[in-house]
């Protein structure tokens, strides 16, 4: 079992082209969860902000990390069904 | 006028030893492959420069003793003082290493390169090494060809080494019958004459092959053949540790200011060691001769009592000069200061750092953040604002309400001075680098050249503003002087938030905040259309006003959006790996058009 799966990582890392693959996914998803971690901290401080301007801006940052992230939500499962 | 005779003369004699001697062909065809050796060696190892070897820089010279490990290390593993001097010479110049860092990877690389030493007396003349050198040759070969930068790089490194072994192997062979028609012991010269004679021989040697390495092994080869004595041999690699700083004065010709403090630190600090050993080298033969006894080298095993010496003799060095590096550093500082030019030059562009993409991109990027700098302080000052107001948490509403009065400046006259010197160097620097168009960094350097073009433009448009600015700021028109002091404050409040994502440090995430940024000065150009609207419909300014107001506005929108797209290279570069998949979740212009419906006010 162990050798079949040394044989498979390796056949994974000579497989440069699968390799692209399984790295451009672990990235997406390392993305994906700086934005999950990212949206949480907006939501806690926008009903503490005060300045106009900046609870503008932190509203509109919400809105497009919400948007990136359902983008790349549907993008990683294209991703793994290929 | 000497490098139009030097080569020639060079030839010549090469051409008349060739003649006069087959062994002498052998000896010199050696040292031309272990140089072939060296370049391909170096070539492999600037394969791997890159975002890897910025980050290990800058954890690995956070102190002296840090940066000296970093050069012995360093040297070690490349075999080449040079390409680590180089190396060093360019981070220096791109800001990416202080001085004092500089310095110790210097120190640390004079000891890295006798490890050279001991691997040639060691192993190099103890087997026979063409064995070794055929299959890497072969491999080396056979992975050049391939397509990966990284195998291609390892197929350098594996030819430079068989290449490197192949030139032992022939100086070897080269001394070994050479000694049959002409012994060189014979003219030996003993005492401080000879260690004079032999240090000059081996500085001249040096300067000649541009390599201590490659004068090193001639001098082993020919120490192991008999060919030469062995204090002469001592004198001969005193000589050559002396000889290797041309390569570092002449890569520090074109480097700036801190490349060129950095050549003649390599200048003292080798001119001093090897003063100290050619003083001391009857004690210094006693303390390797002690060493050797200690460590169990044969008293007779004069090769490997010369690499001993070689590592001595450069650790004496180091032990003397680390003491004194802050002085050594005032003293640089001093000697070559920093010129103050009329108008504002580049101080990070220079041959050195277009030496490796990391440091090229750094250097440009370095620049590109003096002109972000020149130009948020000409659009503060033309705008009729203070900086210390803008940066800060001041309300900016109640501070730009102040200021009825803007400090009138030849705005054009200020961007020649401040700007146009180093924007021009960015672009001629850019368009001079030869790395290729697939390359990540080389698109870094693409959006650097655009995000200088943003801020030239943001300049250009707030010249197109002062004057309009300067009238109507103190207006007796309420609703004017209301509308341009809105204008104000949204590119106020865009440099700003700007200064903040600088602050924190910038990443992947910030290109978010920009985005919303964007979102912001779209919906403030969209109000402020509304705005003037109706203050023409109510007649609350005039025909001529109204018209002045909306120009304005389009410059305003298009200075905070020109900031804004000069930010992302500079503040949000996506983290270098994840370049794909921020491309991935990147919004375009109607999603993000989208967003500003659905949260507009």
């Amino acid at each position: 079992m162990k050798t079949k799966k040394l044989l498979a990582a390796l056949g994974d890392l000579l497989d440069q082209k699968k390799g692209k693959k399984l790295k451009h996914l672990d990235d997406l998803k390392a993305l994906l969860a700086k934005l999950e971690k990212k949206k949480l901290k907006l939501q806690e401080e926008i009903p503490l902000e005060k300045d106009q301007h900046k609870l503008e801006r932190l509203r509109k940052e919400l809105a497009v990390i919400g948007a990136k992230h359902e983008k790349g939500l549907k993008t990683l499962r294209n991703l793994e069904q290929e | 006028m000497l490098k139009k005779i030097l080569l020639p003369t060079i030839l010549l004699i090469l051409a008349y030893g060739f003649w006069i001697s087959p062994n002498f062909k052998a000896i010199a065809a050696g040292v031309a492959i272990f140089l072939f050796g060296m370049l391909s060696l170096e070539e492999g190892f600037r394969a791997f420069t890159g975002g890897a070897l910025d980050r290990i820089l800058k954890r690995a010279t956070s102190s002296t003793a840090r940066s000296v490990m970093f050069g012995v290390v360093s040297t070690s593993v490349m075999q080449s003082s040079s390409l680590v001097s180089v190396i060093t010479i360019s981070f220096l110049s791109a800001g990416l290493l202080t001085l004092a860092a500089g310095i110790g990877i210097i120190f640390g690389a004079n000891l890295g390169t006798t490890t050279g030493a001991w691997l040639i007396a060691g192993f190099g003349l103890k087997v026979n090494i063409a064995a070794y050198a055929m299959p890497l040759l072969v491999f080396g070969v056979v992975l050049i060809f391939q397509s990966s930068k990284a195998l291609k790089g390892i197929g350098y490194i594996f030819a430079g080494l068989g290449f490197l072994f192949l030139g032992i192997h022939y100086m070897k062979e080269g001394f070994e019958t050479f000694k049959e028609t002409i012994n060189l012991a014979e003219y030996a010269v003993a005492g401080y004459p000879g260690v004079l004679l032999f240090s000059a021989i081996g500085i001249f040697a040096t300067v000649v092959m541009q390599s201590s390495h490659a004068t090193l092994v001639l001098i082993i080869t020919a120490l192991a053949a008999g060919q030469i004595t062995y204090e002469n041999a001592l004198a001969l690699a005193i000589g050559a540790n002396v000889g290797t700083t041309i390569t570092a004065i002449l890569g520090a010709m074109s480097a700036n200011e801190s490349g060129k403090r950095l050549a003649v630190a390599h200048l003292v600090f080798n001119v001093v060691t090897g003063a100290i050993a050619i003083v001391f080298i009857y004690q210094l033969v006693d303390i390797v001769n002690g060493t050797s006894a200690l460590v169990g080298i044969a008293d007779d095993d004069y090769t490997l009592k010369l690499a001993v010496f070689h590592s001595i003799f450069n650790l004496l060095g180091i032990v003397v000069m680390l003491p004194l590096l802050k002085r050594l550093v005032a003293w640089l500082e001093k000697l070559i200061p920093e010129k103050k030019p009329e108008v504002d030059q580049p101080m990070y562009l220079s041959e050195s750092s277009a030496e490796f993409p990391g440091t090229a991109v750094q250097a440009v990027r370095l620049e590109t953040e003096r002109v972000y700098d020149a130009a948020v302080r000409i659009i503060i000052d033309g705008l009729g604002m203070k900086k210390e107001q803008v940066l800060s948490d001041a309300d900016l509403d109640q501070a730009v309400a102040a200021q009825t009065r803007v400090h009138k400046f030849d705005i054009n006259a200020m961007y020649e001075r401040h700007i146009k010197g180093i924007y021009s160097a960015v672009v001629a620097f850019i368009s001079r680098t030869q790395f290729s168009r697939s390359d990540e960094l080389s698109i870094d350097l693409q959006l650097l050249r655009e995000a200088n073009t943003y801020l030239v433009e943001a300049v250009k448009d707030t010249e197109q503003m002062q004057e309009n600015v300067a009238r109507y700021i103190s207006s007796d028109n309420e609703a004017m002087r209301r509308a341009y002091n809105r204008l104000r404050v949204q590119v106020g409040l865009v440099i700003r938030d700007l200064e903040e994502m600088r602050a924190a440090g910038g990443g992947t995430l910030d290109l978010s905040s920009l985005d919303a940024l964007r979102l912001v000065a779209d919906e403030d150009r969209a109000h402020n259309q509304e705005a003037l609207g109706r203050l023409i419909g109510e007649g609350a300014v005039t025909p001529d006003m109204g018209s002045s107001l909306i120009n304005d506005s389009v410059f305003a929108h298009h200075i905070s959006r020109n900031l804004i797209q000069a930010a992302q290279p500079l503040f949000a570069a996506a983290e270098s790996g994840l370049a794909d998949a921020v491309k991935d979740v990147s919004l375009d212009e109607r999603e993000l058009q989208q967003i500003s419906e659905r949260t507009g006010t």
